[in-house]
């Protein structure tokens, strides 16, 4: 209320009456009340008989003491009654009151009772917690799986471990320790301990960035780099009929042959399929799409062009399997 | 989405739909029009067509010709032609926004306490179909005592008699609510067709309701004047019912207040059964305070002292006693989030 009357009283600056005279203007309207009433020759009980109003109140109203009257609405309907009780002019009366009722208590302020809210974990944060719960289980169960991502480049089985295999179309994932590090006590490493000194587990290398570096990465002694310009099926094994690689490769995609005698390889895609030789470009092998059978790998004779399809028309003296030749 | 838009482009407005005359409450400007409730319909090649409304329309009341219907769609404080209400709550929309198109506001109408359902949900229809996005309700005592400055949101009762064109409303109201509410179908059209058939009866002469309006707002009182005193007088024209010529006779204040007493002692009686229903906690705070009379009805002459004596209790007669209903209603749009409480949708 203090504040109220602090504001009103900055809002009427400049007009003439600034605090202490609002009160006093009540008072003097209080006064003509007072006065009308004695001239009429009333006392405050008769007034307040016949008006129902509280004889304090309008005792209040006479001594302009605001704060005792109940809420504006009240205070000023009230002295509108008085006054015309009395014969003056309700509005007239009211109006010179009003400006200071308004101080006093200005229209109230509407705060309706809210219910308590009840004790507990607020619901935001209830959601948020659980949101945040889903997202955490969310990663976690990401991490956890995505040790393999789903274009893993496949690991050609090494030598010593192909027999193991049952010629799955696609070797199954080993560890890289185990390839490298075999593990003493496993009976796998003591199979064929020559074989790994032999020839080192020759690995499908990504892309290169450039032929030459694919080059440089050559093993000692091999001459032979499989290439795959398209997406190719290549399967490479020896006479023995184990096998050394067995997937597709993607175009860009390397493989090492390793330098070992009477290997043949079969192309599922003999156009998307190269040989590199010496670093240098052989014939090609085929048309897009075609298939190619036990294609022997041997240096010379690809550097010479032998394997391209007019030679593999005539198939060269093999007695193990004549290929057969589905075009 | 779309509505959003069409709100941004249209001012929310409370409507004080009276059965007398309906005020709008434009938020943010006051009070912007104050029209009776007539509706001048003209019948043009059997097909409906709305002359005019409002202040126009009501000067057509009772001086139509056979192809015009000069109508008031509300009676009782409802609405009894539903069509015709929808056509003046679109008129008064439309002039609100300058007849801008594309005008969609929230509307806050006030119902009278004692409507039923069936009349509320045809109030909030016919705004609905005016073109308001949004229709909220408030109940006319609530929107009466915010309007006149009471204290209802605090723990101490307060006691509004709303006399309005077609209802009176008597309620007690503390901490927000409505503690208890008594609606009577007794207002100021009751009063009018009171003075008609005083007049008819002690006269011989039929007056029109217009000008029973006129004598009540002019000389009209709740109860006759002091000291045998016949009060002021009033010439007042109608139709001489014995021979048919129009005639003008003069009626005093103490015949009317005599023809109004019965509609004012139905009034004092709706008052004594709120009273005898409040809690007796509240029933002391209104000792104290008293009661406030807003709306047209309170604006009667010595209606508040008639009041006084009836219950002994103070009455006092609210500021702009005519326009507490709208200015409540207003209030509460403007403070629609606090206010929400007594505020309600039919759906």
């Amino acid at each position: 209320m203090l504040f109220n009357r602090g504001t009103n009283r900055g809002g009427r600056q400049g007009v003439a009456a600034p605090g202490e005279d609002a009160t006093e203007e009540a008072r003097i309207v209080g006064a003509e009340l007072a006065a009308a009433r004695e001239r009429l020759g009333w006392t405050l009980p008769d007034i307040a008989a016949h008006l129902r109003i509280r004889k304090p109140y309008l005792a209040a109203i006479e001594q302009g003491q605001l704060n005792e009257l109940p809420g504006n609405a009240y205070a000023l309907g009230f002295v509108r009654t008085y006054a015309k009780s009395l014969g003056l002019d309700p509005d007239d009366v009211a109006r010179r009151f009003r400006p200071e009722v308004k101080q006093a208590a200005r229209k109230p302020e509407l705060a309706f009772p809210a219910p308590v809210p009840e004790r507990g974990i607020p619901t935001g944060a209830v959601v948020l917690l659980g949101s945040m719960l889903c997202i955490g289980a969310y990663i976690g169960w990401y991490k956890a799986s995505g040790d393999k991502p789903g274009t893993e480049p496949v690991r050609a089985v090494p030598e010593r471990l192909a027999e193991l295999a049952p010629q799955p179309s696609v070797p199954t994932p080993r560890p890289a320790m185990a390839e490298t590090a075999p593990l003493p006590g496993a009976p796998l490493a003591s199979t064929a301990p020559s074989a790994v000194a032999a020839a080192p587990a020759p690995t499908v290398a990504p892309p290169p960035a450039s032929p030459s570096s694919a080059q440089a990465a050559l093993p000692d002694g091999t001459r032979i780099l499989l290439r795959a310009k398209a997406e190719a099926w290549i399967q490479v094994r020896d006479r023995q009929g184990q096998v050394l690689l067995n997937r597709v490769l993607r175009p860009g995609e390397t493989w090492p042959v390793p330098a070992k005698l009477q290997l043949l390889l079969t192309t599922g895609n003999a156009g998307g399929t190269e040989l590199l030789v010496d670093g240098t470009a052989t014939p090609s092998l085929g048309a897009d799409g075609a298939v190619r059978r036990d294609l022997p790998l041997d240096a010379d004779a690809i550097r010479d062009g032998k394997l391209t399809p007019t030679l593999a028309a005539a198939p060269p003296p093999r007695p193990a399997t004549p290929a057969p030749r589905t075009q | 989405m779309f509505s959003r838009l069409l709100g941004f482009m249209s001012a929310d407005m409370a409507i004080d739909l009276g059965t007398a005359n309906t005020l709008v409450y434009v938020k943010g400007r006051g009070i912007v029009l104050d029209e009776p409730s007539v509706v001048a319909i003209a019948d043009v090649r059997g097909k409906k067509q709305v002359l005019a409304v409002g202040d126009e329309a009501k000067l057509m009341l009772g001086r139509t010709p056979g192809n015009i219907q000069a109508i008031r769609p509300l009676r009782d404080g409802v609405i009894a032609d539903f069509e015709v209400a929808e056509e003046m709550i679109k008129h008064f929309i439309r002039k609100v926004h300058n007849r801008r198109g594309f005008a969609s506001p929230i509307i806050i109408v006030c119902v009278p306490s004692g409507s039923t359902a069936v009349e509320r949900r045809a109030i909030q229809e016919s705004a609905e179909s005016a073109g308001a996005r949004k229709v909220l309700l408030i109940e006319e005592p609530m929107a009466a005592a915010i309007g006149a400055g009471l204290p209802v949101t605090e723990p101490s009762g307060s006691m509004v008699v709303d006399i309005g064109g077609g209802t009176t409303e008597v309620a007690v109201i503390s901490l927000g609510g409505i503690v208890y509410a008594r609606s009577v179908r007794v207002g100021g059209d009751k009063m009018d067709e009171a003075i008609i058939s005083y007049i008819r009866r002690h006269h011989n002469l039929l007056i029109g309701e217009s000008s029973s309006e006129r004598i009540k707002m002019d000389i009209g009182a709740a109860s006759a004047p002091y000291d045998n005193d016949e009060g002021p007088l009033r010439e007042v024209k109608g139709r001489d019912l014995m021979n048919g010529v129009p005639r003008e006779i003069v009626v005093s204040q103490r015949a009317i207040a005599e023809s109004l007493a019965e509609p004012v002692t139905a009034i004092v009686e709706a008052v004594k059964v709120a009273l005898e229903n409040t809690p007796p906690e509240l029933a002391a705070d209104i000792v104290d305070k008293g009661i406030v009379l807003t709306g047209g009805g309170a604006l009667l002459n010595r209606l508040d002292q008639v009041l006084r004596d009836a219950t002994g209790l103070p009455v006092v007669v609210a500021e702009d006693a005519l326009q507490c209903v709208a200015l409540g209603t207003g209030r509460a749009l403007e403070e629609m989030k606090r206010l929400r409480n007594v505020l309600t949708s039919m759906y």
